[in-house]
């Protein structure tokens, strides 16, 4: 059956593996409900505060916000990592031999991970650079951004493989 | 306690295998057997056809009498 958009997009932030069935669905709009509702109340009552007390304290709210907006992404992204593993949503459960073939396809793709990586930060190096007037040829040029773009590249690309081999559970047919 | 572990065994299906049939995880398959998720109608329909039997015989419990 052909995934809509909406259930691979879900799929993605959720950093789920497996099929997205009505069971796991029910689960995830639970998390998601739950996190809508701290994000709202956080942003109701944060842009109440910055609208009364934006104008005399506006550098300080700058920094204090800045660093609660953090805390709060964190404090979202810990708690649906933290659901999605505790109730299993992300794991893949297929029998050995599929588990073979899965594992051996995700180091196969590998590759393509590490490239995908190596070429993202390499980009986002050089808008960085561009940012602080380096002109951006010099720091597309630069033999030491490439380098640590391809480092960069390496390290997330093979941890990304090791990451979704993991979620690959392998069932036997006659467990209960 | 619903009936489709029973009607499972009797196809000499896996919870894996019959997953598979209908599309969803094994994880699905082994909550609904135990009692801790409660299936839509349509996956109880499906579940119905894959293991070739009918709703009541996978879902229907008798009630107790209250007086018992």
């Amino acid at each position: 059956m052909k995934m809509s958009k909406r259930d691979w997009i879900v799929k993605q932030v959720y950093d789920i593996y497996g099929p997205l069935d009505e069971q796991r669905r029910q689960k995830v709009d639970q998390v998601g409900n739950n996190s809508f509702l701290f994000l709202y109340i956080y942003f109701n009552i944060a842009s109440f505060i910055a609208l009364v007390m934006g104008d005399r304290y506006s550098n300080d709210l700058l920094i204090i916000f800045s660093f609660l907006n953090l805390l709060v992404g964190f404090v979202i992204s810990t708690y649906l990592d933290f659901t999605i593993n505790s109730n299993n949503l992300s794991n893949l459960e297929v029998n050995t031999r599929q588990a073979q073939q899965l594992k051996l396809h995700n180091r196969r793709r590998g590759i393509l991970y590490i490239l995908e990586y190596s070429i993202e930060f390499y980009l986002i190096i050089a808008f960085v650079a561009l940012g602080v007037n380096v002109p951006l040829l010099k720091s597309l040029t630069d033999f030491k951004n490439i380098i640590f773009a391809v480092v960069y590249g390496i390290i997330f690309g093979l941890y990304k493989v090791y990451r979704k081999n993991k979620k690959i559970i392998p069932v036997e047919d006659d467990e209960q | 306690m619903n009936n489709v572990r029973y009607y499972r065994k009797k196809l000499g299906l896996s919870q894996l295998a019959l997953a598979d049939k209908i599309g969803v995880s094994r994880q699905t398959v082994n909550m609904i057997e135990n009692d801790k998720y409660n299936p839509t109608l349509e996956l109880c329909l499906h579940l119905a056809q894959a293991l070739s039997t009918d709703l009541n015989a996978l879902f229907w419990e008798e009630k107790k009498d209250e007086n018992e």
